[in-house]
């Protein structure tokens, strides 16, 4: 039996102008089979930085650029944030 | 109607947009999104040929909240000097809060750092701001930000601070997987795929 939720569902909304070229419908069919096909939502304990997609070195973003005290740098010149 | 509801939804997010800081860039926007808030900063919009200030003053107008981290005050490798955007975001937020229209009057800011009382040896006229401490850790990020839309805002459907946690967790493993079958550079993820990305994400877990 589906365990019920402790609060009531929350409308996650986005920007409504969403300007990529990524097809949605794809992106919706792609996280459908992604969530089908894995063990989702059941590991527990703390979140560390390595658990983050980022941090794991799985993924960048493009705007990455400039960095404090030297420990990352980026090819990027042009810095922003 | 629907600009009021989009204001009211619209979450003004300020931080470093540098590598260090993606995993809690990461984490802030998913949880934004989670809450069932629209995450917005200036990668949203493309630079070209748009005046930088006019572009944060539009977007810190039109968001009710505002989450500020000012955890990075290094000096830049490159240059020797520190960064002042994000003290400076923070000011102009509170200037429209101060200044702004009747309904930015109501406006709600979270100050993020990564130490307690540091920010009184570098910004101490934020005293009495509502300024949070995540030492830099994930799971204090999304703790912090997850209580504080809840009180800001007064929502009743917030998800609690495990179940926003379980499903990120879920997002960050299978981020990489959804980049791949889309044929996405997942070393070059742009804002707007990565808030489409989160929104699909926590759209079909709602629905699940």
């Amino acid at each position: 039996m589906k365990k019920k939720p402790a609060t009531n569902p929350v409308v996650i909304k986005s920007l409504g102008k969403y300007s990529g070229n990524i097809d949605t419908a794809k992106l919706r069919a792609v996280i459908r089979e992604i969530r089908a096909s894995s063990p989702l939502e059941k590991k527990s304990g703390p979140l560390r930085i390595e658990d983050t997609a980022s941090g794991s070195g799985h993924i960048g973003f493009a705007f990455g650029e400039s960095k404090a005290h030297g420990k990352t740098k980026s090819s990027r010149k042009r810095s922003v944030g | 109607m629907a600009k009021k509801r989009a204001y009211e939804d619209s979450v003004f997010i300020n931080c470093p947009f540098d590598p260090a800081y993606f995993p809690l860039f990461e984490v802030i926007v998913f949880t934004v999104s989670a809450c069932g808030f629209v995450p917005r900063c200036a990668k949203e919009e493309a630079d070209s040929g748009d005046v930088r200030v006019e572009k944060l003053a539009r977007l810190i107008e039109g968001c009710r909240y505002g989450v500020h981290d000012i955890s990075r005050i290094g000096l830049e490798h490159d240059s020797g000097l520190p960064r002042f955007n994000m003290p400076f975001e923070l000011g102009m937020d509170l200037g429209c809060k101060k200044f702004g229209k009747t309904r930015n009057r109501q406006k709600r800011l979270l100050v993020l750092d990564a130490e307690p009382h540091r920010y009184q040896a570098f910004l101490s006229d934020i005293a009495g701001q509502d300024i949070r401490v995540h030492r830099n850790a994930p799971d204090q990020v999304i703790g912090i930000l997850r209580d504080w839309l809840r009180t800001a805002s007064t929502r009743e459907n917030i998800p609690g601070e495990l179940v926003i946690r379980r499903r990120f967790q879920a997002f960050a493993q299978a981020l990489p997987k959804i980049c791949e079958a889309l044929g996405v550079d997942r070393g070059n993820l742009n804002y707007l795929d990565y808030v489409a990305f989160v929104v699909n994400w926590l759209k079909a877990a709602e629905a699940e």
